[in-house]
């Protein structure tokens, strides 16, 4: 995996925090070790960094035996309310649709027209109602 | 048989999966509102079920709920604090416990939480993925939708500012 790096005044590190999270290539590899060989601050580097990993790991949450239950209870309270909705939908939808046929039926019947001017009821209108209407 | 809406079979999944989501959200948000946020997690979950292709591990999808969850948890905050001018005692950078008076009592893990969240959202999503609940980078990348090597790139930074918040107590 190619990683920017992150201290390039110290590619030695770089390869280090490269080894924790994908292996090295042979090459990479023996130039970490015998950086690590050579260089006393990279070891104390590398062990500050395991105890770092190693203390991330330990933070790793335990189960909890009450949680999903609490979520469940959530979910029963969803479909409680969420229930009458689902079950009335289609009614809901029935009922707007010919509502709006009618109302256009109706429209249609006195005026002659479903263009603008009379869904809106302009035609009707009296003449102040008009006015303020226009403005 | 979850997704069939089968309330058991979701039951299981939830207990199956609960421990890794309640570590990201808190391992991202204070402990307070974690719970809640977690709840929440599954609760999206149950919603978006049939939407589920598959594709991906139910944990990385899961995984991909939390930090999302958690993020926008995180940003509202901040939009509220904002609104109101608030501050709180979050805004002040929390002190880490002086190991130097009693190195021996310094507890490890509530310095690394403190420090933790000192980091910003983004470094603190690839510890709390990578480093603490275990997946694999190329994982971490697919949960939050960036490349591995920024994954990598985010790692070592934000691993190099913890170690220097944690100087004291990691010192050999």
């Amino acid at each position: 995996m190619a990683q920017p790096l992150h201290h390039p005044n110290d590619p030695d590190l770089d390869l280090l925090l490269q080894s924790f999270d994908a292996p090295l290539d042979a090459n990479q590899r023996r130039t970490l070790d015998t950086a690590l060989a050579q260089r006393a601050d990279l070891r104390t580097q590398q062990q500050q960094y395991q105890t770092l990993r190693q203390a991330l790991a330990g933070l790793r949450t335990a189960p909890d035996a009450d949680f999903a239950g609490r979520v469940m209870a959530r979910v029963a309270e969803q479909r409680h309310y969420l229930a009458p909705v689902v079950r009335l939908w289609p009614l809901v939808a029935v009922a707007a649709s010919v509502a709006l046929v009618l109302g256009l039926a109706f429209i249609y019947y006195h005026t002659g027209s479903l263009d603008a001017d009379a869904l809106v009821g302009v035609d009707t209108l009296d003449l102040d109602d008009a006015l303020a209407f226009g403005q | 048989m979850a997704r069939d809406g089968n309330t058991a079979a979701f039951g299981l999944l939830v207990a199956r999966h609960e421990a890794g989501v309640r570590g990201i959200i808190r391992g991202m948000v204070d402990d307070a509102d974690a719970d809640d946020l977690a709840q929440d997690v599954f609760i999206k979950l149950f919603k978006s079920l049939g939407r589920f292709q598959g594709d991906a591990a139910l944990s990385t999808y899961l995984g991909r709920i939390a930090i999302n969850t958690a993020l926008d948890a995180i940003k509202q905050k901040k939009r509220r604090r904002l609104a109101f001018w608030v501050s709180t005692d979050d805004e002040q950078p929390r002190q880490l416990p002086d190991s130097s008076q009693s190195p021996e009592r310094a507890d490890l893990q509530d310095a690394l939480r403190l420090a933790l969240a000192r980091l910003t959202p983004d470094y603190r999503s690839v510890v709390v993925l990578r480093l603490v609940e275990g997946y694999s980078v190329a994982e971490t990348a697919q949960m939050l939708g960036i490349p591995n090597g920024t994954v990598a790139s985010r790692l070592s930074r934000a691993q190099h500012e913890l170690k220097t918040y944690l100087q004291p107590i990691l010192q050999p």
